[in-house]
C-alpha cells in the first residue's frame, strides 16, 4: 500500500483516470450518490481544479484503493457552495488553517467484501486520512472540515481522531449529514 | 456562548444545564457481517440518538445499547460544546466528554430514542 499526493497537474493522466475511476464505483455505483457526470464512469466536479490537492492510496497491484480530496476554504469549497446550510447560518470557515476533506472512501473491491461503514473504518481508510491530515498540515492546515454522513464522527472518534460536529446535523432524505471538524493532532488518542 | 476558531461552541456548565434539549433523530446499527453468524447467537441492539437545544446551537448525540431491556449510553458524547470554567478556561477533551456524559444521563431520553426507533423502522 502507498499513498501519493499531488495536484491534477502533478499527477499522471493514468492514475488521476484510475482516481475518478474508482470515485465513479464508490460513489456513484455503491453508495447512489446522484452526482452529475459525464456517463464515462468517471467522477469529477467543479472541485477538481488544478490547485486541489489529492491524496490516492494504490496498492501493491497499482490499483487505486483509496480517494482523498483536499481544498483550502480560502476559494470555493463543496461545502461552502453547495452544503452551506449545513452550517445553519453561521459564517462558512473561510481561512487558511481550515481545509476541506472531500470524496474520501477506502475501498478494495478486489476484498469481495465492502460497506459505506468499512470505506471509514478499515485500516487503509486511517492511514489515508492520516496521509491527508499531514498534507493538510504541510500545506498550513490546523484543522479539516468535511460533510460527512453523521456515523463518521463515531467511527473518527473510535479510531483515535479529534473530529466533532461544526453544527446540529440536517436530515436529508432520512439520513442525518453533519459538518465536521477535525483537528490535526500530532498524537491521536483513543477515546473510547 | 461563543464559537471560536476551532468551531467549538464555549459554554458553561451552568449554560448547558439550562437548555431544553429535543429528540433529533435516533437509527439501529446495521448488523455487520462479519462472517461468524451461528444460529443462537446472542444478538446486540445497538444505536445512536441525537438531540438538540430548542433556542440554541447546542447539537450532541451518543451510542446506545439495550441490555436486559434496559437503554444504556455507550461511550462519551458527541457534541459541538466545549465547556469552559467560570475564568473561561477550556475543559481539556476527557474532562468535556465526561462533564457532558453526565449531562446527558440526566436528560430522559430512553423513552423518546424507542419511541423513534419503533416509527422508524416499522
Amino acid at each position: 500500500m502507498e499513498f501519493i499526493t499531488g495536484t491534477s497537474g502533478g499527477l499522471s493522466p493514468d492514475l488521476m483516470m484510475g482516481l475518478a475511476r474508482f470515485r465513479h464505483h464508490v460513489f456513484v455505483d455503491m453508495l447512489g450518490w446522484q452526482l452529475q457526470t459525464r456517463g464515462d464512469g468517471l467522477e469529477l466536479d467543479q472541485f477538481d481544479r488544478p490547485d486541489t490537492v489529492y491524496v490516492i492510496a494504490r496498492d501493491e497491484a497499482g490499483d487505486v484503493t483509496g480517494s482523498a480530496r483536499l481544498l483550502p476554504t480560502i476559494k470555493p469549497y463543496l461545502l461552502g457552495e453547495v452544503f452551506p446550510h449545513l452550517l445553519h447560518g453561521q459564517p462558512v470557515p473561510s481561512s487558511p488553517a481550515i481545509w476541506e476533506l472531500s470524496r474520501f472512501a477506502a475501498v478494495d473491491f478486489s476484498a469481495g467484501r465492502t460497506s459505506a461503514v468499512s470505506q471509514f473504518s478499515s485500516p487503509v481508510a486511517v492511514g489515508l486520512l492520516r496521509a491527508a491530515l499531514r498534507v493538510a498540515a504541510e500545506r498550513g492546515a490546523e484543522r479539516l472540515i468535511t460533510v460527512s454522513p453523521l456515523g463518521i464522527e463515531r467511527l473518527l472518534r473510535r479510531a483515535g481522531f479529534r473530529a466533532h460536529r461544526a453544527a446540529r446535523p440536517c436530515i436529508v432524505d432520512g439520513h442525518p449529514l453533519f459538518a465536521a471538524l477535525i483537528e490535526i493532532d500530532e498524537s491521536p488518542r483513543q477515546t473510547h | 456562548m461563543r464559537t471560536t476558531a476551532d468551531g467549538f461552541l464555549r459554554m458553561t456548565l451552568e449554560d448547558v444545564l439550562s437548555l431544553p434539549f429535543i429528540h433529533l433523530t435516533s437509527g439501529v446499527d446495521e448488523h455487520v457481517d462479519d462472517g461468524v453468524d451461528k444460529c443462537g447467537s446472542r444478538t446486540t441492539i445497538s444505536g445512536y440518538t441525537e438531540w438538540v437545544a430548542a433556542n440554541a446551537a447546542v447539537t450532541v448525540g451518543w451510542d446506545w445499547i439495550v441490555e436486559a431491556e434496559q437503554w444504556i449510553r455507550v461511550g462519551p458524547p458527541r457534541s459541538n460544546v466545549l465547556l469552559v470554567d467560570p475564568s473561561d478556561h477550556a475543559y481539556d477533551w476527557a474532562k468535556n466528554e465526561a462533564v457532558l456524559g453526565t449531562v446527558v444521563d440526566a436528560i430522559p431520553w430512553q423513552e423518546q430514542a424507542c419511541a423513534a426507533i419503533g416509527r422508524r423502522y416499522a
